[in-house]
């Protein structure tokens, strides 16, 4: 890999590794600390890296740093977008706040899961590839996980 | 076959983007015979993420890398044997410009003229040397400091100092018995004998007493040589012309000495060596 096609990578990815690890971490600052550590990575194993490969590498490098962020702190807030939030109520039925409230209840490696499939689309196989995981376990996690993001919605619902 | 046991995994695996064309079209098929499902559809299609495009990395600028020039050294081994020869051949040619030296030993072929034994007796009336034998002995010491003579057929001179190349030992005591008793020896000539050309040489290496240039002194080397004229002349400038190779050798010596040496590969320096 050579300069340019590192630098490449970064005005391709690092958007979508960024908003990545920000739903894995809930921090912006853990979020961009995992973005540089990633692409630090990449650059380092320039010469190891398949080209084509990229994206899945610094993925995989991101969902790593988020598991080891999570263990770190041992939990995950949305405090501070909440309170940051002119927009937020108790009563607002976006649907896309009250999955992001619903996506903190699952544990880093569901969410992780979950964010790889939804967010970069991502089949079971390279999910496992890129979580270390096999195929099935990779299945069975997310089925869980949307069963979770289901109940949880249901219950807003009957909240509401 | 979508059936009541199964419909849930498959709505997980639309919701997923893992189920088929036809696999989707024969549960949204089952899912309209069967209304009490439309709603667990819609809630599993909900549980889909959108990514929030709002949300990017501003500091990209920090991640990206600049460009810079490297050369590389994949076959290292190769541009480090080229050194280590030029090395190699550097040092000789240092080494050779210090070895080579003007000539300042003059080969001499010394010649000597064997005498009777009348060398280290004290003068005495008896043994006084003729003027001969004194020409002799003069010409015999100094020969260290002389320069090489042409061979000069000794005829009737010093009649000690006549004596052949090989000369036997009881022909020059005969002599010698003749001229101590007189004296002052008188001139004789070997009755039978021709005149001889006493010469032996030896090839003697004499430090020149006085400062001489090394033409001159191959210039004498060479007279006594016996060649033609037209070869000696041959092999002066023979010797001339190494002389001045031995000078540029020793020019380019003094250059290296006084200069470095850069190894380069193209435009691109890989090291410099100062002497």
């Amino acid at each position: 890999m050579e300069v340019n096609d590192y630098n490449a990578c970064v005005h391709q990815w690092s958007d979508a590794l960024f908003r990545f690890a920000y739903k894995c971490t809930g921090n912006e600052e853990d979020a961009r600390d995992i973005v540089q550590g990633s692409f630090e990575v990449l650059w380092q194993k320039k010469e190891d890296v398949i080209l084509g490969k990229e994206k899945a590498f610094l993925f995989q490098v991101a969902y790593r740093q988020s598991i080891d962020n999570f263990r770190k702190k041992k939990r995950i807030t949305y405090k501070e977008e909440l309170e940051h939030s002119d927009v937020y109520s108790q009563r607002n039925h976006d649907l896309k706040q009250v999955l992001d409230r619903a996506l903190a209840q699952l544990d880093e490696q569901s969410r992780g899961l979950v964010l790889l499939k939804d967010y970069e689309g991502y089949k079971y196989e390279e999910i496992a590839v890129i979580t270390g995981l096999t195929e099935t376990q990779v299945k069975v996690y997310l089925h869980r996980a949307r069963k979770v993001l289901k109940n949880y919605l249901v219950s807003v619902e009957n909240i509401i | 076959m979508v059936n009541m046991e199964n419909y849930e995994e498959l709505m997980l695996l639309a919701a997923d983007g893992e189920l088929g064309d036809e696999e989707l079209a024969q549960l949204q098929e089952f899912i309209k015979q069967h209304p009490e499902l439309e709603n667990e559809w819609k809630l599993y299609m909900a549980t889909r993420l959108q990514p929030d495009e709002t949300l990017v990395y501003t500091a990209k600028e920090t991640l990206l890398k600049k460009e810079t020039k490297t050369i590389t050294f994949g076959k290292w081994w190769m541009y480090a044997a080229a050194a280590c020869l030029a090395i190699l051949i550097a040092i000789p040619l240092l080494r050779t410009g210090e070895e080579i030296k003007p000539a300042d030993e003059i080969v001499q072929t010394k010649t000597t003229i064997s005498e009777p034994p009348i060398k280290t007796e004290p003068a005495s009336p008896e043994n006084k040397p003729g003027p001969t034998e004194t020409s002799e002995a003069v010409a015999k010491t100094g020969l260290a400091t002389q320069l090489p003579r042409v061979k000069k057929p000794v005829t009737a001179q010093p009649v000690k100092a006549i004596q052949q190349v090989q000369p036997t030992p009881p022909q020059s005591e005969p002599m010698v018995a003749e001229v101590t008793p007189k004296p002052v020896a008188e001139p004789q000539s070997p009755p039978a004998q021709p005149s001889v050309v006493a010469v032996v040489e030896e090839p003697v290496h004499v430090k020149p007493a006085t400062p001489r240039t090394h033409q001159d002194a191959e210039k004498e080397m060479f007279a006594w040589m016996p060649v033609d004229e037209h070869k000696k002349k041959g092999l002066n400038d023979l010797s001339v012309a190494i002389t001045d190779k031995v000078e540029k050798v020793k020019e380019i010596k003094n250059k290296i000495r006084n200069a470095d040496v850069s190894f380069k590969i193209g435009r691109s320096e890989l090291f410099t060596v100062k002497f």
